[in-house]
């Protein structure tokens, strides 16, 4: 069983009629998810592959049952659709980039209060291989196995899962949690999950400069993770105060530096490869 | 976005919030007008940069006003560590008993509004809080903002109230002067107004007259810019004409100095494609992130972006295709190749989305198509070697 989804899990797709959110439809449904609704103000009646298409969240649950949203809702209305969402009740993934900060913070303390799951925004989603893919990581990388990963990036997370499965070894489940200074569940909430899930037998970690998620990813394994951990920190050779593309991929102070954060993982005992390419060979020399 | 002090200024005046008395100027010969419209003999001449230290790298001169003429010609088109200064701001000197350090920011990793407070402001405030970090009080917010009147209905007027009530009853708490306090409530106030990720006065001036912004920096969120229309004119980064033209397309661009041209789909990606040209042996001449959309004009931009830089010598494109479809960006490079010779050796790496038909595409044009990043990213760090050595020779 994969850690926040498996199987069972049913989804519906918020901004589904959208380019992005019509094709990823397509392959969420290919790979097996079962998106039971669709929700675009103003195209209620539509279907987008055999999903019916409502206006509301809560006209869709009217008539499905679900426990999670997809979110590909430009960044303007995001918000409004995570609240939205969270507000019937269900787990959220935000796949939209550039949402407003103040935004983000927002849907994240509504989904505190309401005791909701965020993950992202700004991310690729999550993937229980072989039971349920919500979001846009590509189907065919990912191979049954028993490496969690959790990463920042979205397309270096599928470089580095593609490299594992090549390699023969395959994954439990995989989560994006976004490149965004402001974000849903980060690296320590999906290592408390990989550590009790006994499926997963060893962790990737993929970190980027920027932020101190690593360094406290760091701290948290040191005390409470017994299960082998590699990682890769992302952009060692970037020069300081340049902002990266991601938001939070810009260094502002000692601690959000790739040699702070590998420096830091090295101390809580986890190998950190100097190339992304390393991390499946470590994975392989029975880390 | 950084807003530029006198402009920051500005804002802070229309909230209330007092600030010195000054006039901008961009050419010498104004400072004449100019040190008449500030009171006293002196005049303190600020360059409206973004960098800090600005006192200690001389880009800051009180100046004696028979002497500011001088002082304002020196100072304009003087560079201060990478930026040119094109505009001075002039101001009133006041009279300062004491220095204050006041901030409102976003700390990205507790997920908190944060105020920052110390009675002992002015330039060595990062010492002061290395040394002792018990003379800053910091007062957090777990409570998020309200958004005012914004697009939905879950513009909370409600968390607004209770979001002040309790910043009042926190501020007091941690035994803030009441006129400080006022301030915070105000600088609150911008931060949701204007989407600011940082605002912050240093030093924030004790006068008989009451607390003066001496300082101001302001951060804008960038993600929230298309909601802040009245910020537009203060656009005002210190980007390179290469990072400009790429904004202006909304391709994520930086420049770097080594000479090979990278394109490549994702910023962590793209990143670990720069360490790895380097751990080759290798220089990125830039980062660029083609994005999500990565549509075949978007390749064309960002190719015409990468290439228009002076000694690339070679190209490197790494794409794993999730939202990215490969076949986009194939179509985009064949044709921007149909429009401009391509002189200097290219590597193509594709994997993902849609890497079928771009592999076809790009066999049809006699492009080889790389399937593994490392593989590639040697390659073309081996036959930019080769090339740069063939140019020596001739």
């Amino acid at each position: 069983m994969g850690i926040f989804i498996n199987k069972k899990t049913r989804s519906i797709v918020q901004g589904i009629t959208g380019k992005h959110g019509s094709f990823h439809t397509r392959l969420m449904r290919a790979y097996g998810t079962n998106i039971v609704a669709g929700v675009t103000p103003g195209k209620e009646g539509r279907d987008v592959d055999t999903v019916s298409v409502y206006n509301t969240v809560k006209a869709a649950l009217r008539n499905h049952k679900a426990e999670w949203s997809v979110i590909f809702v430009p960044a303007p209305f995001a918000k409004s659709a995570a609240f939205e969402a969270l507000e019937a009740g269900l787990n959220i993934v935000i796949i939209t980039e550039n949402i407003p900060i103040l935004d983000s913070l927002q849907i994240m303390w509504k989904a505190k209060q309401l005791k909701r799951v965020v993950i992202g925004p700004n991310c690729p989603g999550i993937t229980s291989v072989d039971e349920c893919k919500l979001g846009i990581m590509p189907n065919h990388i990912f191979t049954r196995g028993d490496v969690g990963v959790v990463s920042r990036s979205g397309t270096l997370t599928y470089e580095i899962v593609h490299q594992i499965t090549r390699r023969g070894l395959g994954q439990t489940t995989v989560v994006g949690i976004g490149g965004d200074p402001i974000g849903g569940v980060d690296f320590v909430d999906v290592l408390e999950r990989f550590e009790q899930d006994a499926a997963t037998k060893r962790i990737v970690l993929i970190g980027e400069i920027g932020g101190d998620f690593e360094v406290r990813a760091a701290d948290y394994i040191k005390e409470h993770v017994t299960k082998p951990v590699v990682a890769y920190i992302a952009g060692q050779t970037a020069p300081p105060g340049k902002r990266m593309g991601h938001a939070g991929a810009i260094i502002m102070g000692d601690r959000e530096t790739a040699k702070a954060k590998t420096d830091a993982l090295a101390e809580a005992g986890v190998p950190v490869a100097k190339l992304p390419s390393e991390v499946a060979k470590l994975l392989q020399k029975g880390y | 976005m950084n807003i530029t002090e006198h402009n920051a200024k500005e804002i802070l005046k229309k909230e209330g919030v007092a600030v010195p008395r000054g006039v901008v100027i961009d050419r010498p010969e104004q400072i004449v007008k100019a040190i008449h419209q500030v009171p006293g003999l002196h005049a303190v001449l600020k360059a409206q940069i973004h960098g800090g230290h600005r006192k200690k790298s001389g880009a800051i001169l009180i100046s004696n006003k028979s002497r500011a003429q001088a002082d304002a010609k020196r100072l304009l088109g003087m560079n201060v560590k990478g930026e040119k200064i094109r505009e001075l701001l002039v101001e009133q000197k006041l009279d300062i008993e004491k220095e204050h350090y006041l901030a409102i920011t976003l700390d990205g990793s507790s997920e908190e509004i944060v105020i920052m407070y110390s009675p002992w402001g002015g330039v060595d405030i990062e010492e002061v809080a290395a040394w002792d970090p018990r003379k800053i009080t910091n007062v957090r917010f777990t409570i998020p903002p309200a958004d005012g009147k914004r697009e939905n209905k879950y513009a909370g007027n409600e968390i607004k109230k209770v979001n002040l009530a309790q910043l009042k009853k926190e501020l007091k708490e941690n035994k803030i002067p009441i006129e400080i306090s006022n301030l915070c409530a105000t600088l609150m106030e911008l931060l949701y107004k204007h989407d600011a990720l940082l605002i912050e006065i240093n030093p924030l001036a004790e006068t008989k007259r009451g607390f003066v912004a001496a300082d101001a920096k302001m951060i804008i969120d960038d993600n929230a810019l298309y909601r802040q229309p009245a910020l537009e004119p203060f656009a005002d980064e210190n980007l390179s004409p290469l990072e400009a033209k790429a904004r202006k397309d909304h391709v994520q661009y930086v420049d770097l100095d080594g000479d090979i041209a990278v394109i490549g789909n994702g910023a962590g990606l793209v990143m670990a494609t720069l360490d790895m040209i380097d751990a080759f042996g290798g220089k990125a001449a830039n980062f660029l992130d083609v994005g999500g959309s990565g549509a075949a004009l978007e390749a064309q931009k960002a190719l015409s972006i990468v290439l228009s830089k002076p000694n690339v010598h070679g190209l490197f494109i790494n794409i794993f295709g999730g939202i990215t479809h490969c076949d986009k960006i194939a179509e985009g490079l064949i044709a921007y190749r149909h429009k401009h010779k391509l002189k200097i050796p290219m590597v193509v790496r594709m994997i993902g989305t849609r890497e079928k038909e771009a592999k076809a595409l790009l066999k049809k044009n006699g492009v080889q198509v790389f399937a593994e990043m490392e593989a590639a990213a040697k390659q073309i760090v081996t036959l930019v070697h080769r090339q740069k050595g063939r140019e020596k020779r001739k």
